[in-house]
Parts: structure tokens; C-alpha cells; sequence
């Protein structure tokens, strides 16, 4: 009652202005939505007349679309007058639709986006397939046409190592024979490696001594490094025998032996120990070089690593471990930095 | 009976290889003829009869094993034998299959090469003369002339000098230890400075192993000081 004695004593100053009304009205509805235009009038019901009205435009729009109207009547009573105000507000919703349609369109094009990079990719990968293959067939010739002299060569050293009578003339012809065959291998076998089949026939193994191979390996070493002392000390039984591929597997052994002796002092000491047991044959390679630190252990097999810039190539032990690991086995190591290494081929006993 | 010379016609279109085996087999008392591409292969033979064809596998562009067998039902009396790089099995299956004797990987020495004319002509002789130059022991044949070894499946295995050497020495005493003085004098006679353990150990090993691996028959058997027996197992 008190409210409406209020807003009676308001209308009788004449200080009840619609258009506050409506701007507080509004203020608060924007923040439901967007009010599209409002309606208010004020009316004398007792004697029936209209005392004030507004219409308010705030957004103009066309489309009826999401437009609500919201009305509200408050009918004022006090025994002597009685008024009445009417509202209309015409509110535009934020449709949910609408709402909606952002997300989709946002999703959507992100879709897009990242279909047309999916799509980039696989023609990129698609390309990059065309390339190796085209690699692969003309490493494939290159390969054919490095055997090809090689096949010559070979080729001319057994004739000539046939009709030579000198003893001495004819063992180095043999030895050079042997590495043109070994070359010949070593190709065969980068052929396969690119091809990924890295699996050694078992027809193509043939049974060798670990004995005769290490002192083989002993003699080049002794050619290769003539100024160091280098001594060998084999624990291995002369009859300790391996079915591999001789040249490769002799490959490996070396690729070994020799960072045991290049990377040592004047005088490099190297101990081979091999034993067998019902799985696996294991043979130790130690030295008492300057060893490795853990990061270059962790390093040393990965292709084109060196710690020797001068006169490494860096693929000796990556090939060698790829070797041992086509025939079943491993190779690991461990090692002291400034006492030197020990590495372990381990090999399924055959 | 006169010996006629055996014709080779050799096909391979690495000129430089081709021309040195054509010499060397010529060397060796073969009449070989060599020819750089595939065109004119068919010609070739009629004109020339060769008893014998050797055929790289890959010549060219072209793939020799199709070539092989066009030819080999137009000439199914030739011999065919298969020279390649390319040692992958499939090239080798698909090469006897299509009619070839047998297939040679490269590289290989001209004694090979010769050992495996003379037995696949060899058989072809109506008159088979037992040559002096074979001698059969256990399930192989030694190829005196070529010092190779003729397994009983037709295959042949090449025999380094010093194999050799000490396997011919071996089989003439068959069954009789011969001992390493013996083998020594047999390789490098009175160079005794040549002399070298290691090396004799490492061939002696090759000779057994290379017995063991293959269907042979024969087995080397060492007597401690006092040397080795080549028997039949």
C-alpha cells in the first residue's frame, strides 16, 4: 500500500516520467537479451483515460524472428484513484539456433582446415613414396653396375693368380681376390639392408672358426698399425665354432677390434673371451683404450656418429651391430672413461 | 678321336667382362665368340652352332631369363648357363626353370666357368670319353683340369689354389694319413720361407668344412702329430 501511495503521490506531482521507467526497464532486461522496442503506457482507470504513453525503437529489425514480447501490467489502487501501466517489451532472444550456428560454423570450418592439411599430408607422403621407390630402383642399377667391374676385376685377378708362378706374387693376388669378393658382399648386403630384408638365410651360413677368424684379424691389425705394440689375448678354445656369414660377420668382429686399437695408447692391449651355453653364445671383446663416457656409449652405434672427425667414418659400428642383429644376436658395451671398453656380441646358438 | 673344340657363344653387356672371358676361354682351347646385346642372339646361333650358351641374366633392359626361354624352345638341345649379380633365389629359380643348367653368380674365376662348360658339353658328347682329368671320390668328382669340385647334384664348387692343393693331395692318399711336412711341400714345395702355420690351418679348416657343408661323401679327420686322412664318412 505504501507502494502505491508512492507512485499515486508521484503521478499527482507530475514527476512519474515513462521514459525513466522504460530506460530503467530496459537497462535491466538488455541483459536478458536484446530489446527490440518498448510500449508503456499509463492509464487513469477510473476515468478511463490514457495519461501517458511512449513507444520506444531501439534495434531496428525486419524479421520477426526471435523476437519475444514480454508484457507486464501493475494496476495501482488507493480508495481514491486507480491507475494502471502497462508494459510491452519486444525482446530479440539469442537463439539458441543462433548460438548454435557459430559453434557449427566455427567447427565446420576447422574441419575444413584440417582435412585440407590431412589431405596435404598424404599427397606429401603419397610424393615422398614415388621418390624412395624411383631411389630404390636406380640404387637397385647402381648397385648391378658397381658388381659389374668388380665382377671384371675379379675376374683378372684369377687368371692372373692362375698362371703366376712366383709364390709370393701369387698369395697376394689370392688375398686381393678374397677382398674383391668380400667388396662384392658387403654390396650384396647394403643392397638388402635398403631393402629392409634384413634376414640372413640360413643356406648362406657357413660354420666357422671364432680362432682362425680372430688371428686373421690380428695379422691386419699388426699391418694396419705398425708403430703400436699391440698386444692379443684370446680365451677362446681353438675348436669354438659359429654359423654365420663369414665376410660379415668377420666385418663386424674387425669394425671392433680396430676402435680397440685406434682409440688406445702405444700400446693397445685386446682380450677376446667367447663361451657358449645352451642359448646363446656370447664373445667379449675388452680393451684397455680410453674408454667412453655414457653419453658416447649411448651414441656410438647410431649411423655417422664419430668421435673421431679426422679419420672416422662412423658407420663401422652401426653396421656392425646391424650385422649381429640380422644373424639373432646384439651387440652391447660397457665401459669406463679412461679404462677402457668391453663389448659383448651375443648370437643364438646355432 | 680329334678333339674338336667346344663353341661358346657368351651374351653380356658389361663389354669389358664379355671380352676378357671370350679371350681367356679361347686361352684355354674353346672356340668363344662373344656378343654385347641380346639382338642377333638367335642369328648368332644358327650361324655359328655353339654348344653351349652363356647368358647374363640381366642384360640391358632386357630380362635374360625371358630371352631364355624364346630360345630354349627354338634350341631345346642348347645348354644354357646363367651368369648374374644378382644372386637373390628367385633370379636363381626362375633361371632353372626356364631351362637353364645351371647359373653362375658373379663374380666369378674363368676356372668356374670352364668347369661347368666342360660338364654340361660333356654330357652332350655322344662318345663320352672318361676324361683323365676327373676323378671320383666319395659322392663328388674332382675336376683336375679346372680344380673344381662336382657335387652329385650337377652344382660345382670353385676350389682356391691351396684348397685345392691339399684336397688333390689328400685324395691320392685316400684313406691314408698324409702329414703336414707332406701337405707344406705339396703347396709351396722348397720355398720354405712361404712356409706359414696359419695359413695351412686355415685351409685345412676350409677343405673340412667346405666337405662338411655339402653333400660330399668325404670327411677330413685330423691325427695329432701326426697329420690328416681324407675318408668317406
Amino acid at each position: 500500500m505504501i507502494e502505491n501511495a508512492l507512485i499515486v503521490l508521484a503521478i499527482g506531482d507530475n514527476s512519474f516520467h515513462l521514459s525513466r521507467l522504460d530506460t530503467l526497464l530496459t537497462t535491466h532486461l538488455n541483459e536478458k537479451g536484446n530489446v527490440v522496442s518498448s510500449h508503456i503506457t499509463l492509464q487513469d482507470t477510473k476515468d478511463n483515460k490514457v495519461l501517458d504513453e511512449i513507444r520506444k525503437e531501439y534495434i531496428k529489425t525486419n524479421s520477426p524472428f526471435f523476437i519475444k514480447s514480454y508484457t507486464a501490467e501493475r494496476s495501482i489502487e488507493i480508495p481514491s484513484s486507480s491507475y494502471l501501466i502497462k508494459t510491452e517489451y519486444r525482446i530479440k532472444q539469442p537463439s539458441y539456433l543462433q548460438r548454435l550456428g557459430i559453434v557449427t560454423v566455427v567447427s565446420f570450418i576447422a574441419s575444413i582446415i584440417i582435412i585440407s592439411v590431412l589431405f596435404y599430408l598424404l599427397f606429401m607422403i603419397n610424393r615422398r613414396f614415388i621418390e624412395i621407390a624411383n631411389m630404390e630402383r636406380s640404387f637397385h642399377g647402381a648397385i648391378h653396375d658397381l658388381k659389374s667391374p668388380l665382377a671384371y676385376v675379379f675376374f683378372q685377378l684369377s687368371l692372373l693368380e692362375e698362371e703366376e708362378t712366383d709364390l709370393g706374387k701369387k698369395a697376394s693376388l689370392s688375398l686381393t681376390a678374397d677382398r674383391v669378393t668380400f667388396l662384392t658382399d658387403k654390396i650384396m648386403w647394403l643392397l638388402k639392408s635398403a631393402r629392409n630384408i634384413n634376414k640372413i638365410e640360413e643356406v648362406d651360413k657357413e660354420v666357422v672358426s671364432l680362432y682362425d677368424m680372430l688371428e686373421q684379424i690380428e695379422n691386419e691389425m699388426h699391418t694396419m698399425f705398425p708403430k703400436k705394440k699391440i698386444s692379443f689375448k684370446y680365451n677362446v678354445d681353438a675348436d669354438f665354432t659359429m654359423r654365420v656369414l663369414p665376410d660379415l660377420m668377420e666385418a663386424s668382429i674387425r669394425t671392433i677390434i680396430e676402435n680397440a686399437v685406434k682409440y688406445s695408447s702405444d700400446a693397445p692391449a685386446v682380450e677376446v673371451s667367447a663361451i657358449r651355453d645352451v642359448e646363446n653364445l656370447q664373445i667379449a671383446i675388452s680393451d684397455n683404450g680410453v674408454g667412453m663416457t655414457k653419453q658416447q656409449m649411448k651414441n656410438i652405434f647410431k649411423p655417422y656418429y664419430t668421435s673421431d672427425k679426422v679419420h672416422g667414418n662412423g658407420i663401422g659400428l652401426y653396421y656392425a651391430q646391424s650385422i649381429v642383429k640380422a644373424h639373432g644376436g646384439g651387440i652391447s658395451v660397457t665401459s669406463n672413461a679412461g679404462k677402457g671398453s668391453t663389448f659383448l656380441i651375443t648370437l643364438p646358438n646355432l | 678321336m680329334s678333339l674338336s673344340k667346344i663353341k661358346v657363344l657368351l651374351v653380356d653387356d658389361e663389354v669389358l667382362l664379355g671380352n676378357t672371358v671370350v679371350e681367356a676361354l679361347n686361352k684355354r682351347g674353346y672356340d668363344a665368340t662373344y656378343l654385347t646385346a641380346v639382338y642377333g642372339v638367335a642369328d648368332a646361333i644358327s650361324r655359328l652352332s655353339p654348344d653351349i650358351l652363356v647368358f647374363d641374366v640381366q642384360i640391358g633392359k632386357e630380362n635374360g631369363i625371358q630371352m631364355a626361354m624364346d630360345l630354349f624352345k627354338g634350341n631345346p638341345t642348347l645348354p644354357i648357363i646363367f651368369i648374374s649379380s644378382h644372386r637373390e633365389d628367385e633370379f636363381k629359380e626362375a633361371g632353372l626353370k626356364a631351362g637353364a643348367v645351371a647359373y653362375i653368380d658373379k663374380p666369378f674365376t674363368v676356372k668356374l666357368l670352364s668347369a661347368h662348360i666342360d660338364r654340361f658339353t660333356r654330357m652332350k658328347k655322344l662318345t663320352p670319353e672318361t676324361p683323365e682329368h676327373i676323378i671320383s671320390v666319395g659322392k663328388t668328382q674332382l675336376d683336375i683340369r679346372n680344380r673344381t669340385l662336382i657335387l652329385t647334384d650337377g652344382s660345382i664348387i670353385d676350389l682356391r689354389p691351396m684348397e685345392y692343393v691339399i684336397l688333390k693331395k689328400l685324395i691320392e692318399h685316400f684313406n691314408e694319413i698324409v702329414s703336414r711336412e707332406d701337405i707344406y711341400y705339396a703347396i709351396w714345395e722348397k720355398e720354405t720361407a712361404y712356409y706359414n702355420e696359419q695359413s695351412l690351418n686355415n685351409y685345412i679348416r676350409r677343405v673340412r668344412v667346405m666337405l662338411e657343408n655339402n653333400d660330399t661323401g668325404l670327411e677330413v679327420s685330423m691325427y695329432r702329430s701326426l697329420g690328416y686322412k681324407l675318408k668317406e664318412i
